[in-house]
């Protein structure tokens, strides 16, 4: 049994609401252990993508924590400092967007993105150019050379988030969290990036926590599903005894939507 | 067999590509080469293909929101390629469309009575109150509170404005309804909702869908008939559990894998087709690919009855 | 997500931002001045207690009357007025003086000057007033003896009408041609906007003092004004048909303008219910804040006398009399006019900034908030 690198105990995350509160997160519990995929598996509004920004205490200033403790390994994260939790961003902790054309800044080119955090984050202090080609070939960008120039509008969208990809474990961080990382892709680009993550997760001994909406779509790939509903874990195994044999009610609607 | 009611014949969309200064066309994007469909009655068409391939394109020609460059549309055995804008309004009254993003396809500024009303255009000599009781009804139809209709659309989820968006393209009880990615922006609890609702309104209405998307499993679920598109070309065309068993193109075997068993088997970007070689579309990313390929274009030929394909070198994993 | 359905009651998008409007109480303070002004300038005629041309030669720069409540008695009693005597002094200008002997009651809804009321109900009662023999001048007089007070009213018509219709007229253009230029695209679209460029190319003012000085130079006052306001309206509806345009052009795309394509519904309906409206947040906006420029400009027009003629006030030709520098040492109250139009310009501004802000979840809704 392999180490645990994250948890989460307890966790309840309240909105203000019209008519009193909103609790969109409440009493969630989960382990994220390491070099594991950990798929998080809910309809949209069940809470999971607050769920992944509060690990990195990005969560939106109007969510209040009500209760609850998130360890990084052994680090509560609220008990940390603004500086601290800085150096756990990117470094230690990465994620990963749906939307890749609105989480790569326009106005600058995906090499000089990349050396950002390079420059942040890692020892390495000049040749960041060797540096970005080598994690774009990691991550299976053949034109490594071609395409460091470029704007992120320029490139389609299987390769943009292939470059999120890059630039979140740019950092050779330990855990990625990737929010719906394939939901706005094509099936073909969406198993190409399903495919990567397994190759990484191998190859860099990394933890990816996998939010998405669709069990199908992880079946093959995670090593652990956990099932969230109305804010709380409602079931939790291997995927695919998951699948052949559920035994909450929502895990059943959710494989019966997808017909697996 | 049942009549057809949408005839497609040698649809092509060209768009030219314009570079420099002074504008000057650099060749063209075949967002839409010889399409032949068509649809019989009852008989659901899934049109699938990745993003780009045009199916968007030919959903909007059909629709003659777009002019196509050449070739007919038959509607119900009326040519409607050259019809004015006023008569097509008599077609349109039985060929409606339900768009991809259900929170840009209702106008904000509207409530949703004011949204279905809209359509209530091809019934000019309606009064008051029968158009308001048809909506009531709609709005009953589609499974929305009565109350639903007073308010505006961002006070509904996803799924809840795309139950709007089929209500109002249900106000003429079309006989063809185009989904275009209909569901492919929904969660897949809300994605089942809607199919089931879509089901059970064919059942009731005797609709007719073209369902538009990227995504087999989805149309695996509601169509009868599939047609796989590539870079603007009809690549095979089938039944569903033909094509699901028996993929005789390489694509829609690319397609199938990674859809189901979430395995992608090449591993190169698509360019899209600006300059045409005259070989196969499909011969940048075809691991089955032979000399003649690339310099022959294979026309659509029909390999076992109802199962047509475009390939030189079909798979054949039957005996 | 929307759990609230069915709790609170459904609100317009607009309802809301009326709501945050209400919250910026700079802006509201601003749109109340704005609406006093205008309240000011519908019944200038009542308000004040003369005609505009009503002019009393002896009373050339009559400063300021003042209001007494203390009769020479020493007693506190209704408001009074003492009447005023003239001698010259050394370089002829008129000195004044109090005339402790004559004393003349505040009245309030006197007969006076007669006028149409609203424009068509002839009346003669004002707000207020003093006997006839005696004069009041709340701000002074002109040269000719005019009372500054009641001119700054009647001007107050011609500059905030002006800015007014000027802005209906122009952003009436501005919004159909724009309208038409985006939705339609290509060659109309090329055409319309090479036109436009034609308009923006020319100064703003100069543009205006081209325009005017290719009209006769004796117009009188009413054919003036509407000269005014179409030019105003010809320079400024070009920059609106821009911006609308470029709106028009990103609203054209979306799915909702197609699905009304698909039900049939003809190109102008669409433009007009589709389109339009969703630029209505940004042409709020910029209504408030291009009125201050159409009152500006009319001021320099009547300023250096291509405008307004006298004996017709606006404040820009009142303000013209104060060019002098000895105008301004001797009878500093004539440039009263000038306050006005600045009170009038930045309550226009602020209003404008606070609508923005109000307004701003639809500019962001609809994308366009950097346009």
């Amino acid at each position: 049994m392999s180490r645990d690198i994250l948890q989460i105990e307890n966790l309840r995350i309240y909105f203000p609401a019209e008519s009193g509160t909103n609790r969109v997160v409440d009493g969630l519990n989960l382990t994220v252990s390491e070099s594991e995929i950990l798929a998080l598996v809910g309809g949209s509004g069940c809470g999971k993508t607050i769920t992944g920004l509060t690990i990195l205490r990005l969560q939106p200033p109007q969510a209040t924590i009500a209760g609850g403790k998130i360890f990084w390994q052994g680090k509560d994260i609220f008990e940390l400092s603004e500086n601290q939790m800085r150096t756990i961003r990117g470094k230690e902790i990465s994620m990963v967007f749906q939307e890749p054309l609105t989480s790569l800044n326009p106005l600058f080119t995906i090499g000089f993105q990349i050396a950002e955090v390079l420059k942040l984050h890692t020892e390495i202090k000049q040749n960041y150019k060797s540096r970005t080609i080598e994690l774009f070939r990691q991550v299976g960008i053949s034109q490594a050379e071609k395409i460091i120039d470029d704007y992120p509008h320029q490139l389609s969208g299987g390769l943009r988030q292939r470059v999120m990809i890059a630039q979140a474990i740019a950092a050779s961080p330990k855990l990625i969290i990737a929010d719906e990382p394939t939901s706005n892709l094509d099936v073909t680009l969406q198993a190409q990036i399903l495919e990567l993550f397994k190759e990484l997760k191998q190859r860099l001994n990394l933890s990816i926590l996998l939010i998405t909406h669709d069990i199908a779509v992880v079946s093959e790939l995670a090593d652990r599903v956990a099932i969230i509903h109305d804010g709380k874990i409602v079931e939790e195994g291997n995927p695919k005894n998951i699948i052949s044999n559920p035994t909450d009610s929502y895990t059943k609607k959710l494989i019966e939507a997808v017909g697996v | 067999m049942q009549e057809t009611i949408l005839e497609l014949k040698n649809i092509k969309k060209h768009y030219p590509i314009k570079r420099g200064f002074l504008k000057r066309s650099a060749g063209f994007v075949r967002a839409v080469d010889n399409v032949d469909l068509s649809i019989r009655k009852g008989e659901n068409l899934g049109l699938v293909g990745e993003s780009g391939c045009g199916k968007t394109t030919l959903a909007r020609v059909i629709l003659k929101l777009i002019e196509a460059d050449s070739g007919r549309i038959i509607f119900r055995s009326n040519d409607i390629t050259a019809l004015s804008n006023r008569r097509m309004r008599s077609i349109r009254k039985n060929l409606q469309i339900v768009f991809q993003d259900p929170f840009s396809s209702l106008d904000p500024r509207f409530t949703v009575r004011n949204i279905i009303k809209e359509a209530f255009i091809f019934f000019p000599d309606w009064d008051k109150n029968k158009i308001e009781s048809r909506i009531e009804e709609l709005i009953a139809t589609v499974i929305l509170p009565k109350d639903s209709l007073g308010r505006y659309p961002y006070e509904f989820s996803g799924g809840e404005r795309q139950r709007i968006a089929i209500a109002r393209s249900l106000v003429s009880n079309p006989e063809l309804l185009i989904l275009d990615e209909a569901v492919s922006s929904l969660d897949v609890i809300v994605q089942a909702q809607i199919l089931e609702l879509l089901k059970d309104l064919q059942k009731r209405l005797g609709l007719t869908y073209l369902f538009i998307s990227h995504n087999l499993r989805i149309i695996r679920k509601i169509c009868s008939q599939v047609a796989v598109m590539y870079l603007g070309k009809i690549v095979e065309k089938a039944s569903t559990e033909e094509l699901f068993n028996n993929p005789l193109h390489p694509y829609t075997d690319l397609l199938l894998t990674a859809a189901i068993k979430f395995k992608a088997e090449v591993k190169k970007e698509i360019s899209a087709s600006t300059d045409s070689f005259g070989g196969c579309c499909f011969y940048p990313r075809c691991n089955l690919r032979q000399h003649i390929c690339k310099q022959q274009e294979p026309p659509l030929k029909e390999l076992s009855p109802g199962h047509f394909v475009a390939c030189h070198f079909p798979i054949n994993k039957k005996p | 997500m929307n759990n609230n359905i069915g709790i609170n009651k459904s609100k317009s998008e607009f309802w809301l931002s009326i709501q945050r409007l209400k919250k910026n109480s700079l802006a509201l303070i601003c749109l109340w001045i704005i609406v006093l002004l205008y309240l000011g300038a519908i019944f200038a005629d009542f308000i004040s207690p003369y005609s505009y041309d009503n002019e009393a030669r002896d009373y050339s720069y009559a400063p300021p009357t003042k209001i007494h409540f203390i009769s020479p008695s020493g007693k506190l009693g209704c408001p009074f007025i003492y009447g005023m005597s003239s001698s010259f002094d050394e370089y002829k200008r008129r000195i004044y003086s109090e005339d402790k002997k004559e004393i003349y009651p505040l009245k309030f809804f006197v007969r006076g000057d007669k006028y149409r009321f609203l424009g068509f109900i002839p009346a003669s009662i004002h707000l207020f007033g003093v006997d006839s023999k005696a004069r009041i001048f709340l701000w002074g007089a002109d040269y000719r003896g005019r009372d500054l007070f009641s001119r700054v009213f009647y001007g107050s018509r011609v500059s905030l009408s002006i800015g007014f219709l000027g802005v209906l007229i122009s952003f009436f253009i501005g919004l159909i041609v724009g309208g038409i230029s985006g939705y339609y695209g290509g060659k109309i679209d090329n055409l319309i906007m090479r036109a436009c460029e034609m308009i923006m190319m020319i100064p703003g003012f100069y543009l205006m003092l081209a325009l005017r000085a290719a009209f006769p130079p004796n117009l009188n006052s009413l054919q003036v004004y509407i000269l005014i306001v179409l030019i105003f309206s010809f320079i400024g509806w070009a920059g609106m048909a821009r911006v609308i345009r470029g709106m028009s052009i990103s609203l054209r795309e979306r799915e909702y303008v197609l699905a009304a394509k698909s039900l049939g519904i003809s190109d102008l309906k669409i433009i007009l219910r589709h389109i339009l409206p969703h630029t209505m947040s940004y042409t709020i906006v910029a209504a408030s804040m291009s009125i201050p420029g159409f009152i500006l400009g009319e001021s320099g027009l009547s300023l250096i006398g291509l405008g307004i003629q006298d004996p017709h006030a606006s404040w820009g030709n009142l303000l013209s009399e104060a060019m002098g520098i000895m105008q301004i040492k001797f009878y500093p109250w004539i440039l009263l006019p000038g306050l006005f139009i600045f009170i009038t310009v930045i309550a226009f501004n602020v209003l404008g900034d606070g609508l923005r802000d109000a307004l701003d979840p639809m500019l962001k809704e609809e994308g366009l908030k950097n346009e």
